[in-house]
């Protein structure tokens, strides 16, 4: 091509991109003008069941009480069958991964040694006093995400310290089918 | 012969077509500029825990983000232009600290938690059950911290700490001491006003300043009626002359969980403990005149049983007579029907409310329910309650792409505010151009997470637009949200840091690390991704929205 075929080109080509640039608004091409960027490995992107916050599988308990908001738990999932969220009291042969003694946990009313589903097919779950089960006295309840993969589930265990406050045992809670309570969102990080 | 700069053109004419088919809204020249916040997590490395921190474009290198923590109160500001921000992952501290028992023995089974006051990431860290010991790595800050003998689930007092700033790296050797409370024992009784003993009520400690922070204390009264229970001990001649007013609490009395005993709370506030006078604590009932409650839930369109999970609640009134300290107050219980949706509780005449909430599964078809019952005195049993739970109405979501066409493929993650505090995950279809069906009456937080998109160049599905969020008020109509999501851009980001919480740590582009972006207005989630690991360690792709016009 000759400079001058170039010189004659280059503004209809560039009337060209700017009208279609223009209708995407869109002006970006990998790895350009950077030079030796190297692209991220897509593959890191795609572990089934990880980065679980806070920490699964050990007795780092999660506190929550009136004063500390709400805690989110959650997990980056890809490509699972089925992921459940459930809230239980129940001693289960895993139980020593959290190192949890099962004479610490507090005696409570039969529905949480059955299994609460709070979740179905999603990465996080929220967890807020005033959700909770209520109970006058402290307990300890296992938070476990299951995850169905391709041939296998795959089970992680946190557990949730659950504490009163006295204004609540006292003073009537929120109607849950009147005013929507706000979020007080006091977790950490995110 | 063309020259580079009309090489580059022709490059960029070349490409534009497919960067537009995969709508990679990148960035553009003109763009808007935008603010985010970056959450980074790495479990397992660099302090174990997630932090939000600030990236910075890049190549003004000079200027990377260095350690942010404590403190970073305003989000950076993208433009659209920079071809990649930098993130510098802050560097974590070694925490070692032991826990001690009120006789400065090494403390067993006991808790150090930690609240990072919405800024760090919170942790509940547990003493070696023998030593006492803690070692952990941490995000470096103020927190807030609470000493929990037992972990809260015995009955030692427990210590607030408004302030607990660790700011560099305890060594073994030289570890943090934390120390219970030194505590002495209060005895008590609960009973009738005829002295009739009260078994199994429920005896909880609270300080009257923080009435929101549990102590750790609590009791269960015997078949005597009798008690005991740890209080923390008072300072050396509080209350005297010249020195501080003793700290004082409040008493709480109530009925356990399943309302098996009808007995409302009783609060004795502003105690000094132990009585500068020495006696014991009565806490006296008056003779409550009580109701037996039975009831079926059932599904009001066919009285179908219905099981469910019930939360009651009711303002009991003060009777005339004296000698007791109960005020009036709310009983609550909470229980289970059986499998029929059948129920039984006794409980204390006074005007209640009972709600129903279905079991998660049921969700997706019933709504919840709310029914006032008066009990008033002087009726043995009131017997036939029935409990109709309603369909749930319908709900329907619609989702747009940013030029107006329905999106199917799209989840939405649907997030109850109040109790029961279900997640729902449901699925736009192009059918029904978004989703609409039965949904439990409530407010949600609403999260759209946009499908992946087959990019025609690559044949690989990728990202396209950010996730968009909102709020449903679903009442007893249907209600529909609409949402559209906005043109997105893709960011370019590196994270590195060192690879450890030692000082001497060399600093790498680090992989394995989830980047959240988020909204620094609402926290909300726009996109994430995890650094890649291995060759171009640390660097990720993400979207952010464009700003809304005005």
């Amino acid at each position: 091509m000759s400079s001058l075929r170039a010189r004659l080109l280059l503004p209809l080509l560039l009337s060209a991109f700017l009208t279609a640039s223009g209708l995407s608004g869109c002006l970006w091409l990998p790895d350009w003008p950077i030079a030796d960027k190297v692209e991220p490995d897509p593959s890191t992107d795609n572990l089934p069941f990880a980065h679980c916050n806070p920490r699964p599988n050990r007795w780092e308990p999660i506190l929550v009480g009136a004063a500390t908001g709400s805690r989110t738990v959650e997990c980056r999932i890809r490509g699972a069958e089925s992921v459940l969220w459930t809230l239980s009291t129940e001693v289960d042969e895993e139980q020593p991964t959290l190192e949890l003694d099962p004479s610490l946990l507090v005696e409570l009313a039969p529905e949480l040694r059955t299994p609460l589903v709070l979740g179905r097919d999603v990465e996080s779950v929220r967890l807020r006093r005033d959700m909770l089960p209520w109970s006058p006295r402290p307990y300890v309840a296992v938070l476990r995400a299951s995850v169905q993969l391709p041939g296998e589930v795959t089970t992680k265990r946190w557990p949730i310290l659950v504490i009163p406050a006295a204004d609540e045992l006292d003073s009537r809670l929120p109607s849950p089918l009147s005013e929507p309570s706000g979020d007080d969102d006091s977790e950490g990080a995110r | 012969m063309s020259t580079p700069s009309q090489r580059t053109l022709l490059a960029l004419l070349l490409l534009s077509p497919w960067t537009i088919a995969a709508d990679c809204d990148g960035p553009a020249a003109g763009v808007a500029e935008r603010d985010f916040v970056a959450s980074l997590y790495a479990p397992g490395t660099i302090g174990d825990a997630s932090r939000s921190q600030l990236g910075r474009p890049h190549p003004a290198n000079a200027g990377d983000i260095q350690d942010h923590l404590p403190g970073f109160p305003t989000a950076v500001q993208w433009d659209g232009t920079q071809a990649q921000v930098n993130i510098q992952m802050s560097p974590s501290i070694d925490l070692s600290a032991q826990l001690l028992d009120e006789n400065g023995g090494a403390a067993e089974d006991s808790c150090l938690i930690l609240d990072g006051l919405g800024k760090l990431p919170d942790r509940g860290l547990r003493g070696e059950p023998v030593t006492g010991l803690i070692g952990r790595s941490l995000v470096p800050g103020e927190y807030s911290a609470v000493v929990a003998p037992d972990c809260f689930l015995s009955d030692r007092p427990a210590e607030w700490v408004d302030s607990l700033t660790l700011l560099k790296s305890q060594q073994p050797g030289t570890e943090l001491n934390f120390s219970a409370l030194s505590s002495v024992g209060v005895v008590g009784r609960v009973e009738y006003t005829d002295g009739e003993p009260i078994d199994g009520a429920v005896i909880t400690l609270f300080s009257s300043n923080a009435p929101e922070q549990y102590l750790g204390s609590h009791s269960l009264s015997s078949a005597d009626g009798g008690f005991s229970l740890p209080v923390p001990a008072p300072p050396v001649d509080c209350g005297t002359k010249g020195s501080p007013p003793c700290p004082t609490y409040d008493l709480l009395v109530s009925a356990p969980r399943d309302g098996r005993i009808p007995l409302p709370p009783i609060r004795l506030q502003q105690l000094v403990l132990p009585s500068p006078s020495g006696g014991s604590l009565l806490v006296r009932y008056p003779p409550l005149p009580t109701t037996m409650l039975r009831g079926q839930v059932v599904v009001a369109d066919d009285g179908t049983p219905f099981p469910a999970r019930l939360h009651i609640e009711g303002d009991v009134p003060e009777p005339p007579n004296l000698g007791h300290q109960f005020e009036g107050g709310l009983f609550r219980a909470e229980l289970l029907t059986d499998a029929e949706g059948r129920f039984e509780l006794e409980v204390p005449s006074g005007s209640y409310l009972l709600w129903t909430f279905p079991s998660y599964d049921e969700a997706s078809r019933f709504d919840r329910t709310e029914l006032a019952v008066e009990v008033p005195p002087g009726v043995e049993l009131l017997d036939g309650l029935e409990v109709s739970v309603p369909l749930a109405p319908l709900a329907r979501v619609e989702v747009a792409l940013p030029d107006g066409r329905d999106l199917a493929g799209a989840d939405i993650i649907l997030r109850m505010r109040e109790p029961p505090a279900y997640t729902f995950r449901r699925q736009t279809s192009s059918g029904l151009g978004g989703w609409a069906g039965p949904l439990m009456t409530g407010t949600y937080d609403v999260e759209v997470i946009p499908p992946l998109s087959e990019n025609i160049e690559t044949g690989l599905f990728e990202k396209t637009h950010a996730r968009v969020h909102s709020v449903l008020n679903h009442g007893e109509s249907t209600d529909i949200l609409e949402l559209q999501l906005r043109r997105s851009d893709e960011l370019s980001g590196f994270v590195y840091g060192p690879i450890d919480s030692s000082p001497a740590s060399p600093t790498e582009g680090l992989g394995g690390v989830q980047v959240q972006l988020r909204d620094p207005a609402t926290g909300n989630l726009l996109d994430e991704a995890v650094t890649a690991s291995e060759e171009g360690a640390g660097f990720f792709r993400a979207l952010l929205p464009r700003p809304q016009s005005p």
